[in-house]
């Protein structure tokens, strides 16, 4: 009987579980995860965890369905080698054969050295459910928040903060990027948080814990916190591969559709696709979702069906941010809708003449309009500087 | 016939139904999704349109 082992109960892995079985695969299904409890997803890790509301919003299956998807679910059990040529893997358990292996095993928050002594201090970092729970704890017991990074990660957890009354002060650079959002399409950030209470320091700082709590040098003033959180980038570096097939901290090197190497795939944040750094589809939800689809797909020999528009989305202080398609970095951000006040909050990014991709700050009409000129070459002319 | 249950407190406003199955799938004008109808065809776009939600708000009903 044909086997298929995922490593990884993400959103990656359990799609591509879950892809399978409605593809009708019939074969053996081993899904191992290094954590022990049930399946998660990321996304409301750092949204309704934050704040505990609605717990069970990071659930992605229960026992019951589980059972009904039919497969053999083994948490706690971590792949730890590989062998291609083999198509073995040894995983805590022993040796585990495959006739496919999908490697959904995610990115981990990065701490460079310069910010080890943060983490070796107590600062939080925010990957798992359990980490989702320890901030939590802060939110609710702390006065006052230092988050550290103003990407997706750290502005989220600022929106929590804020929402759960603390206050927050955010170390961010003076123009940060948020997802696929640079540039002109990322301007509206810093305001946003300004705008909801948040310090935003954005000249360079050091971070020391002191008597009472945590400092941030720079500026007029010393910032003050009870505690830190730290959200400076993903690492996706999957060591247990590293004898067999090369990783970087992109991941694994694989093709546009998935494949590593013979009976290797891999999906989600740790899947390095060849040339595809500023899609929006680089490490968001979606894309996870979309190749583990195509995966499953490319191993039952499905035909394979339109490919999704990538699509990126955050909530900060009541506001969705949302994006599709691709943000290069020389793209020119075309106006496609103002507030009230005359502010942009929706943009095509027109590259090269064409639109090649959507955003919007809190404006899903603005949204569905940019996103409906994807491909266009007559765009507007109105052009944000 | 899928028996099909959309949540709408989970929807992101992606749009990736209203892309995928346009016949059986809309966004109201905050984006949230929208069922357009009670007999929702077994098709494989109406199941790749809720698979592709990355809200997984919409759930199949077997």
């Amino acid at each position: 009987m044909t086997r298929v082992v995922v490593v990884g109960a993400s959103v990656a892995g359990v799609t591509l579980v879950q892809g399978l079985r409605e593809l009708g695969f019939a074969g053996e299904i081993v899904l191992l995860d290094a954590e022990s409890g049930r399946p998660y997803q990321r996304p409301p890790l750092s949204k309704e965890i934050l704040l505990g509301t609605s717990p069970e919003r990071a659930d992605l299956v229960d026992e019951a369905g589980l059972e009904s998807i039919g497969v053999d679910f083994r948490p706690g059990e971590t792949a730890e080698r590989i062998d291609v040529a083999d198509r073995r893997l040894l995983t805590a358990r022993g040796k585990l054969p495959y006739d496919h292996v999908v490697i959904a095993s995610g990115a981990a928050p990065t701490v460079p050295a310069e910010l080890r002594h943060l983490v070796d201090d107590g600062a939080h970092l925010l990957r798992t459910r359990r980490d989702a729970a320890a901030l939590a704890a802060v939110l609710r017991s702390e006065r006052s928040l230092m988050v550290i990074g103003g990407g997706v990660l750290g502005s989220e957890i600022c929106s929590a903060a804020v929402s759960a009354g603390l206050r927050t002060i955010l170390l961010a650079r003076p123009t940060p990027a948020i997802g696929p959002l640079h540039g002109v399409f990322a301007a509206p950030l810093i305001p946003l948080h300004r705008a909801h209470g948040v310090e935003v320091r954005t000249e360079p700082a050091r971070v020391d814990r002191s008597a009472g709590g945590w400092t941030a040098d720079g500026g007029d003033h010393p910032a003050l916190a009870d505690a830190v959180a730290l959200a400076v980038g993903v690492d996706a570096t999957a060591c247990w591969l590293a004898n067999a097939l090369p990783t970087t901290v992109d991941g694994v090197r694989c093709d546009t559709s998935g494949r590593v190497a013979p009976g290797v795939w891999a999906v989600g944040d740790v899947a390095d696709r060849a040339g595809g750094r500023y899609d929006v589809s680089r490490r968001t939800q979606s894309a996870a979702i979309a190749q583990a689809r195509e995966v499953a797909r490319r191993i039952v020999g499905a035909p394979q069906q339109r490919t999704a528009v990538p699509y990126f989305w955050t909530d900060l202080h009541g506001i969705r941010v949302q994006a599709a398609g691709r943000i290069p970095p020389s793209a020119e951000a075309h106006v496609v809708e103002r507030d009230d006040a005359g502010t942009p909050v929706a943009f095509a990014a027109v590259d090269r003449g064409r639109c090649v991709g959507a955003a919007a700050w809190g404006s899903a009409r603005g949204f569905r309009r940019a996103r409906a000129m994807l491909g266009d070459t007559t765009i507007p002319q109105e052009v944000s500087r | 016939m899928l028996q099909i249950d959309v949540d709408a407190d989970s929807c992101v406003g992606a749009g990736q139904c209203t892309l995928t199955a346009p016949d059986v799938f809309d966004q109201d004008d905050s984006g949230i999704v929208m069922l357009l109808t009670d007999d929702v065809p077994d098709t494989s776009e109406v199941r790749e349109a809720a698979a592709l939600c990355p809200a997984r708000a919409i759930k199949i009903r077997e």
